[in-house]
């Protein structure tokens, strides 16, 4: 091939790019779009392609652009790159953002407001703070990390990356950082979203045409904190988004701290690009706190509650309930109301006596439709009155439908009394909410993440 | 429950109201059609949970009470049974008798009280439409409406009333169909909403060749058709329609007037040897004659002919065939009009003399 050739022909470097993606193409659902790939026009350095559609279009940019532009470039001996088009243009429906968003927000404040209401930052748990937080080796190096975040933001460990399992205080020091970051400085932008909440947000956007709206909440942040990432996992679009948020606010030093129940290597995210990004930083691991550690949060819990227990009944307490904070502290509380309700003293006889569910793991709890309405209105971060009220935005349905389907499902309680129980509701729409819920999990990795994580917090506290 | 009632107008009712069942759902209660006999009508309901479908009979004397029993069997039953009066009750077992001259049937039921009510429709937006009217509004543009689930708001046709006129549209992206008609008569506010697909497919079905006014009551999120005996529940799709009006091509520089059922014939055979290739046929006209062409790898090519009025500069344009032939399909005009810019910018159909019905298309890039 010649090296020299200033005249490459578009036939020429059309071959090359079709016998490279003939190469890398090997699938057959893929194969097949081969005899679709058409040469548009070379330019001496972009080769244009057209594709039959906009998904062959998305799948050709994301496997096989870098792939191509290399194979070219080292075979022509200078850079070339390529470009998808798709024959099938499209109307153009979806960029209302530069002409409909100047009149509205004149003639109509009320959407302008709803807009950038609809994308913000979910709120800081106000308990959440580095002082509250127990270090202990489970959690040593994270807490080290974390502090060294909110100190300089964007300039120690940019991404932090923290993971752990459930309960073990992510969601806290990540909005430990934060409170830190904001006392510092009250000036920051601070974005708290989880992962589902995101989602939701990026579907969102998708349904009413707003991702002017979405992309500018997401750019204009200094601190971006994102929990749960696993729940943005494998949702093609989502993914995307959340890569473009990032790279922005990373390019332009901003902060972001990620949490996840696994390590970057394990999370199940379609572009392997995002995985690499999470690995650019710092990543730390919480492990389940040992017993002294354990003993430490419950020290703390009873000094925040201005109580005095005697050790060896937080020993006891720290011994027999699980490893996972929340289980712990929520143990505690039992023991704690048992004693203030019946004015017994505190003492390892009542704690034995309360905690016999927990140690043994024999009786059931009885879990309640308002501990599911809790569980989920905590998650999601909306309140009973939303959860149980008749607004049926798209943020409220899908947590409404599935504290439904887990009354259902973990509690087999009746359509009727979940429709009682729901802000009084006719019976149909649980019937509804339930059968919706089942296709839900079965198609909807999302929905299904959620259902899963939720059903097993409950019954760890029913077994 | 205890009624009779003539074989042929008990199995009318029992399929007009089939398509709201859902058989394969994991609730079998859905599978059921609910007969309810009070205050001198028996009320026929099946619903999936996102349609309902409900007919009405008069009944003459009898026993009140209501049971559910699956639709499928009930059908096939009262629809083998001679043609004669039939005799139907039900047992506090849930057992339904259907008895005929000399045959009795007894069907396995489940209570009433089970069945997911009738939604409510209540709303003072009504309106009512003819029959034929309805018919068309649906009929030309349903076909445009998108499949893709991750686009909801476009998996249905915007329905919207300002008191003058009806308007209803449906976009997949790639291309828009939009009628408005004028109605006379008041609405008490203007109507905006989208209706699914699959709803609208029920009332056509509902509305068949009938010339009926169809009554039309809308509420925040559930739209209710009636049509005689027969009432169709529907939600609506929420979110916002996308802005229509803007991919409306204001102005065509190049006009084409074509016979219908001539581009409709040649664009349908150049589809065939366009079909492995993303249905690309290209266009060109030359003087008062347009060329339909279409070349694949795999199959060969096909080559058409047909006779135009053009104003303007030469058309050279490519199309998906199938975007064109739905639309040609479902005009009953005998001329068309095809409004062109360039080949990259959106093609506009009308149908002659039909000053209400716009289609707009997107090209394909011609390569």
């Amino acid at each position: 091939m010649s090296a020299s050739s200033t005249s490459l022909t578009l036939d020429q470097v059309w071959s090359k790019a079709l016998s490279i993606l003939q190469e890398s193409l090997k699938r057959p659902t893929i194969a097949k779009w081969i005899p679709e790939l058409k040469p548009v026009e070379f330019d001496g350095s972009t080769l244009s392609i057209g594709v039959p559609t906009q998904f062959a279009k998305d799948w050709l940019e994301q496997k096989a652009t870098v792939l191509v532009n290399r194979g070219l470039s080292v075979t022509f001996e200078r850079p070339i790159a390529v470009r998808f088009l798709v024959r099938q243009l499209s109307l153009h429906l979806d960029e209302p953002a530069a002409d409909q968003r100047t009149p509205s927000a004149t003639s109509d404040g009320k959407v302008a407001r709803r807009a950038s209401d609809q994308f913000s930052s979910l709120p800081l748990n106000p308990r959440y703070t580095f002082d509250h937080y127990v270090v202990g080796k489970h959690s040593q190096i994270a807490h080290a990390a974390a502090l060294s975040v909110s100190r300089a933001p964007g300039r120690s460990y940019n991404p932090l990356f923290i993971y752990g399992g459930v309960g073990l205080g992510k969601t806290h020091l990540m909005q430990a950082i934060g409170h830190a970051a904001l006392a510092s400085n009250g000036g920051l932008k601070i974005n708290y979203v989880s992962g589902d909440t995101f989602t939701y947000h990026v579907v969102s956007s998708i349904r009413e045409d707003r991702f002017g709206a979405f992309r500018e909440a997401y750019r204009d942040v200094d601190i971006w904190l994102v929990d749960d990432i696993q729940f943005i996992a494998s949702r093609e679009r989502t993914e995307s988004e959340f890569f473009q948020a990032f790279n922005t606010l990373y390019e332009t030093g901003k902060q972001i701290i990620i949490s996840s129940d696994r390590p970057p290597k394990d999370l199940q995210v379609l572009d392997p690009r995002l995985r690499s990004r999470f690995e650019w930083g710092l990543m730390v691991d919480i492990k389940a706190p040992d017993l002294e550690t354990r003993i430490a949060i419950l020290e703390k819990k009873v000094e925040q509650e201005g109580v005095t227990v005697p050790e060896e009944v937080l020993r006891y307490i720290a011994t027999s309930a699980s490893s996972n904070i929340r289980v712990l502290e929520g143990a505690l509380i039992k023991v704690l109301a048992a004693s203030s309700l019946t004015g017994e003293e505190i003492t390892v006889a009542l704690a034995m006596e309360q905690l016999r569910d927990h140690s043994t793991g024999a009786g059931t709890k009885a879990v309640t439709i308002a501990d599911i309405q809790q569980m989920v209105i905590d998650h999601y971060g909306i309140t009973l009155e939303e959860l149980n009220g008749a607004r049926r935005t798209q943020d409220l349905v899908v947590p409404r439908q599935i504290a439904m389907y887990l009354c259902r499902q973990l509690l087999n309680a009746s359509f009727p009394e979940i429709a009682r129980k729901f802000g009084g509701r006719d019976h149909s729409t649980v019937i509804y909410a339930c059968s919706k819920l089942e296709k839900s999990v079965k198609i909807d990795r999302q929905v299904r993440a959620v259902v899963s994580e939720l059903t097993s917090r409950l019954q760890e506290v029913m077994s | 429950m205890n009624f009779t009632c003539q074989k042929r107008l008990f199995y009318e009712a029992l399929q007009s109201v089939s398509h709201a069942v859902a058989s394969r759902s994991t609730l079998p209660i859905l599978g059921h059609v609910l007969l309810e006999a009070r205050e001198g009508q028996l009320k026929l309901i099946t619903t999936d949970l996102e349609i309902s479908l409900a007919c009405t009979l008069p009944l003459d004397g009898g026993e009140e009470g209501a049971v559910t029993v699956p639709q499928r069997i009930i059908q096939d039953v009262v629809g083998n049974l001679p043609d004669a009066e039939l005799t139907i009750t039900a047992d506090e077992r849930n057992l339904l008798t259907v008895s005929a001259a000399k045959s009795q049937y007894t069907i396995h039921g489940l209570p009433s009280a089970e069945y997911p009510m009738l939604p409510q429709v209540t709303s003072d937006t009504r309106l009512s439409l003819p029959g034929a009217l309805l018919r068309d509004l649906i009929r030309k543009t349903l076909f445009a409406a998108g499949t893709d689930e991750s686009r909801v708001t476009l998996t249905g046709c915007l329905f919207a009333c300002d008191g003058q006129m009806v308007t209803m549209a449906a976009t997949d992206t790639h291309r828009l169909a939009l009628k408005r008609v004028p109605v006379s008569g008041q609405i008490e506010a203007p109507v905006s909403v989208i209706i699914p697909a699959r709803a609208l497919q029920e009332v056509l079905r509902m509305v068949g060749n009938s010339e009926e006014p169809v009554d039309i009551m809308v509420s925040e999120n559930k739209i209710l058709f009636t049509a005689g005996r027969v009432q169709l529940i529907s939600r609506l799709i929420e979110g916002q329609f996308p802005a229509y009006e803007r991919v409306i091509p204001a102005e065509t520089h190049k006009r084409m007037v074509a016979n219908r059922q001539q581009l409709f014939e040649a664009v349908r055979r150049a589809s065939i040897v366009a079909r492995t290739e993303s249905n690309k046929i290209v266009m060109r006209s030359q003087d008062s004659t347009l060329t339909i062409s279409a070349e694949t790898g795999e199959v060969g090519k096909a080559y058409e002919e047909i006779p135009i009025s053009l104003e303007g500069e030469p058309v050279q344009i490519a199309f998906n065939a199938a975007y064109l032939h739905d639309v040609l399909a479902v005009l009953d005009t005998e001329t068309v009009e095809f409004g062109l810019t360039g080949p990259l910018n959106p093609g506009l159909i009308k149908a002659d003399g039909e000053a209400e019905y716009q289609y707009v298309v997107m090209p394909m890039q011609m390569l």
